[in-house]
């Protein structure tokens, strides 16, 4: 049996480490939150340079196309520092989750972040996963959940990334002159992924009627997000039994419907069973996720309340931990549990920043700026856990026991790093192991460490 | 004197390609496993619903140009109705070889809600309807080893970076990627074991990375000659096919791994190019890497489901029913369509948007299987595909 404290900061936090009392309980890991939120260092790169830096590429990309000797070695380097503004976003990402007080507020980022999954297509646009995040979500994250999915699929990162841009009313002026018509890529991904869920009773009809609705959403690099209404399909379009749309089109109508979705008690269900999947168990008690799902639709979609119905259930504190750690996790509690400098983590270069994360996160099946569709990293606990993923994991923890330099006894350090999660298997192995940081790799490479 | 040189390390260098084959987001696992016999099955997963109507053009369809209009260009005549997309070119000879065989208008049985991650999982578990939870985690291939008295487990073994339901299930299946290294001490590697062992969540997939890694360099010179002389295609996918090729040619009789990049909603005429560019290479190393043994081989590559008839908004297409699986190998009765043509008229299409599909795509794996490892129909109905229908026999195989 798992005391709480240790359970609060493994299945909900950032795990255990010395600098970091464990959270008590649902309590304290509640208090944490307001905390954490407030929190932005250390800084990613913002979305408003990564369009500026959009546009340089585009017009670099035109004075090529003229002929522009020079223009190929500029785009040459804005790309490079575009790559180093990635991996700096790495660092600080981690470093986030690895010294929060109890990293609840960045789990529950990089939950959200999945659900809202994107990655930047070929083009301009480019590197773009932790700016739209922090643009996007980050601000959300403690609101109505309707916001969120505004903010989300009005975004032009999302716009770009599920073709909502190529999309036009086939009876808008647009449509109308120029002969063209739906991409229903978003409307379908926004009811299966983002709101109802597969299961959420939605018909090709409704996808349908929701593209035509989406239609207007667009953006351009110079001016951001924008609404056009000569491409939004005009008239009445009913979806679900309401009527949305007429004369003149507008955004808010789209908004009305976003806003409606939200509180749809089949994306109570979908969000629920999600969130309580992600932290606490591939098949969690259905009880739990009816109280989740119900406190949602009562607090009229605000997420706090789902959090809270969440840590308040007494299904939210049953052992065993049952989850695995994601590799961006498991680095960060890595790190947190050897009290690794972040000033050491900040300070990588270029080439090691490929070397000891970059790569390796790549290796262990989650490369940062990339995911595997929209419907994100699949959340199973047997999805990380494949040969060469774990094969990656042991190497990654074998070498960074061997960088840190630690007087740490194993003996002691399990305490550290899991304490009464601990299996006694995994005491005897570490005790038994030849040095002292070999011991400490295999505390980090062990499935006790890797579970959540 | 090669002590460290361990046998991972020296498949990377005879294939010449390390790491990079395995970390291209659009390759996913490949899965091998060993069965009896001499004949080889390989079932290429194409993820994010592979255009069917644009592989597979029916130029003869009257119908097809004004439902495609930027999408219904020539291609390479295959008889007097249907014609290959251009791009396939390299695959035309093996049409005329008769080693190239397609069903045009096929599907799993999912229908209506066009999920891609659904009508994946449906299309790996190969079966109909709402997956029944003893189901959700095995697929149709490891169900068929199970039916094969001599496969050995052991030998049997998959290599990628992600878990693929196709091949999970009863039948143990161990899972690798080449290029991947672990340099442990052997205390380290003993203690890591005894721990992997006691978890069942971890034991599997870390008793393996254990053993791959692991194994030493035969001493002899001779096997590494003959490995050396494998050259690999150029390119991920030609790379990993390669490696599939040997690992037919050596024990294994079942593969299977995935293509990705078939999701064409936008610009579909240059963005499903690299697609096909990626399909035709990995059969194409297939069929060199494999050299005699192709004559034995079947290859079946089979996607979610197809795409809409008509062109959406964006000159691409959006997700829809009814699509092409498309057969290659030596061991195949090919040079045909298999299955009919439903006709692209309004009253023809499923749900008047998507190509009606005449026949159970399950049925073409579950005679192809029966044909190649002589199981009997039944079998196949009840374990393999639970409650398929499998009808005649189309005689896929030679």
């Amino acid at each position: 049996m798992i005391s709480k404290p240790t359970l609060a900061a493994i299945r909900f936090g950032a795990g255990l480490g010395p600098d970091h009392a464990p959270p008590h309980g649902a309590a304290a890991l509640w208090d944490s939150l307001d905390r954490e939120t407030a929190r932005t260092v250390p800084p990613v790169t913002s979305w408003d340079t990564r369009l500026a830096r959009a546009i340089e590429r585009r017009d670099l990309r035109r004075l090529r196309r003229d002929g522009d000797a020079d223009a190929q070695e500029a785009l040459r380097l804005l790309n490079r520092s575009d790559r180093d503004d990635a991996l700096a976003d790495l660092r600080a990402t981690l470093i986030r989750l690895a010294t929060a007080e109890t990293g609840f507020f960045e789990r529950l980022s990089r939950f959200w972040s999945n659900h809202f999954a994107l990655q930047a297509k070929t083009g301009t646009l480019r590197f773009l996963r932790a700016p739209y995040a922090e643009d996007a979500l980050r601000p959300h994250l403690q609101g109505p959940f309707a916001e969120m999915l505004k903010a989300a699929i009005l975004h032009p990162a999302m716009l770009d990334y599920l073709d909502q841009n190529r999309s036009v009313g086939p009876a808008s002026r647009a449509g109308r002159r120029r002969g063209r018509g739906l991409n229903e890529n978003l409307a379908r991904e926004l009811l299966e992924l983002h709101t109802l869920g597969v299961a959420g009773g939605y018909s090709q009809e409704d996808v349908t009627q929701m593209a035509r609705l989406l239609t207007g959403l667009t953006y351009t690099l110079d001016d951001g997000f924008s609404f056009r209404p000569n491409i939004a399909e005009p008239g009445i379009i009913e979806i679900f039994g309401t009527r949305y749309g007429g004369r003149p089109v507008t955004l808010d109508h789209i908004l009305t419907a976003l806003d409606d979705l939200a509180l749809r008690p089949e994306t109570a269900q979908h969000l629920a069973t999600k969130l309580a999947r992600h932290f606490i168990s591939d098949a969690p008690d259905p009880q739990l996720v009816a109280h989740m799902a119900a406190s949602y639709l009562n607090a009229k979609g605000d997420l706090p309340a789902l959090y809270r119905a969440m840590l308040e259930h007494p299904a939210a504190w049953d052992g065993p931990l049952s989850k695995t750690r994601a590799p961006f996790e498991m680095m960060a509690a890595s790190l947190r549990a050897l009290a690794v400098d972040p000033a050491t983590i900040l300070g990588l270069s270029r080439n090691e920043t490929r070397r000891f994360l970059d790569g390796p996160l790549r290796l262990m099946g989650e490369p940062h700026e990339e995911v595997p569709s929209p419907a994100g990293y699949s959340d199973a606990a047997p999805a990380w856990i494949t040969p060469q993923a774990l094969a990656a994991r042991i190497d990654w923890a074998m070498g960074l026991a061997q960088l840190v330099p630690t007087d740490n006894d194993p003996r002691d350090f399990i305490e550290i790093a899991l304490a009464d999660a601990a299996s006694d298997a995994l005491r005897r192995a570490s005790a038994g192991a030849e040095t002292r940081a070999q011991g400490i790799g295999l505390i980090l490479a062990a499935p006790d460490f890797n579970r959540r | 004197m090669q002590q460290s040189l361990s046998r991972r390390r020296f498949l990377t260098r005879s294939l010449g390609f390390g790491c990079s084959a395995a970390a291209s987001p659009l390759l996913t696992p490949v899965t091998l496993a060993a069965a009896p016999g001499d004949n080889r099955l390989v079932v290429i997963i194409l993820r994010g619903a592979m255009d069917g109507l644009d592989l597979l053009r029916p130029m003869g369809d009257p119908q097809f140009r004004a439902l495609r209009p930027t999408l219904a260009g020539d291609g390479l005549a295959l008889d007097n109705f249907f014609a290959l997309h251009p791009a396939l070119d390299g695959l035309h000879p093996l049409w005329q070889a008769g080693e190239l065989a397609f069903a045009p208008a096929t599907s799993t049985p999912y229908r209506d809600r066009r999920s891609h991650f659904d009508g994946q999982d449906h299309l790996e578990a190969g079966t109909a309807g709402p997956l029944p939870p003893a189901l959700q985690r095995t697929g149709w291939l490891n169900r068929m080893l199970t039916l094969l008295p001599q496969a050995d487990a052991r030998t049997a073994f998959a290599v990628g970076r992600e878990r693929m339901l196709i091949l999970e299930g009863q039948a143990a299946m161990t899972q690798w990627a080449p290029g991947t290294e672990l340099d442990l001490s052997p205390q380290s590697r003993l203690l890591l074991g005894y721990l992997f062992a006691a978890d069942p969540l971890f034991a599997e997939a870390g008793l393996t990375a254990l053993d791959m890694t692991g194994m030493d360099l035969p001493e002899d010179g001779e096997d590494a000659d003959s490995a050396m002389m494998a050259q690999p295609a150029a390119g991920d996918t030609g790379a990993l096919a390669a490696y599939v090729a040997e690992q037919l040619r050596g024990p294994t009789r079942i593969a299977s791994f995935s293509l990705s990049g078939w999701d064409t909603h936008y610009n579909q005429a240059r963005a499903i190019l690299p697609a096909l560019g990626r399909l035709q290479d990995a059969i194409l190393t297939l069929r060199a890497g494999l050299g005699p043994d192709w004559g034995r081989t079947t290859v079946l590559a089979m996607t979610e489901f197809g795409r809409t008839l008509r062109e959406n908004g964006s000159t691409g297409t959006d997700h829809g029913t009814g699509g092409a699986l498309l057969l290659a190998g030596g061991a195949l009765r090919g040079g045909r369509m298999f299955g009919g043509w439903p006709g692209l008229a309004e009253p023809d299409m499923y749900a008047g948007r998507d190509l009606m599909p005449l026949r159970d795509i399950r049925a073409y794996a579950g005679w192809a299987m029966r044909d190649l490892f002589g199981l009997s129909a039944s079998d196949i109905a009840r374990t393999v595909f639970p409650g398929l229908d499998m009808g005649d026999n189309p005689r896929l195989i030679l």
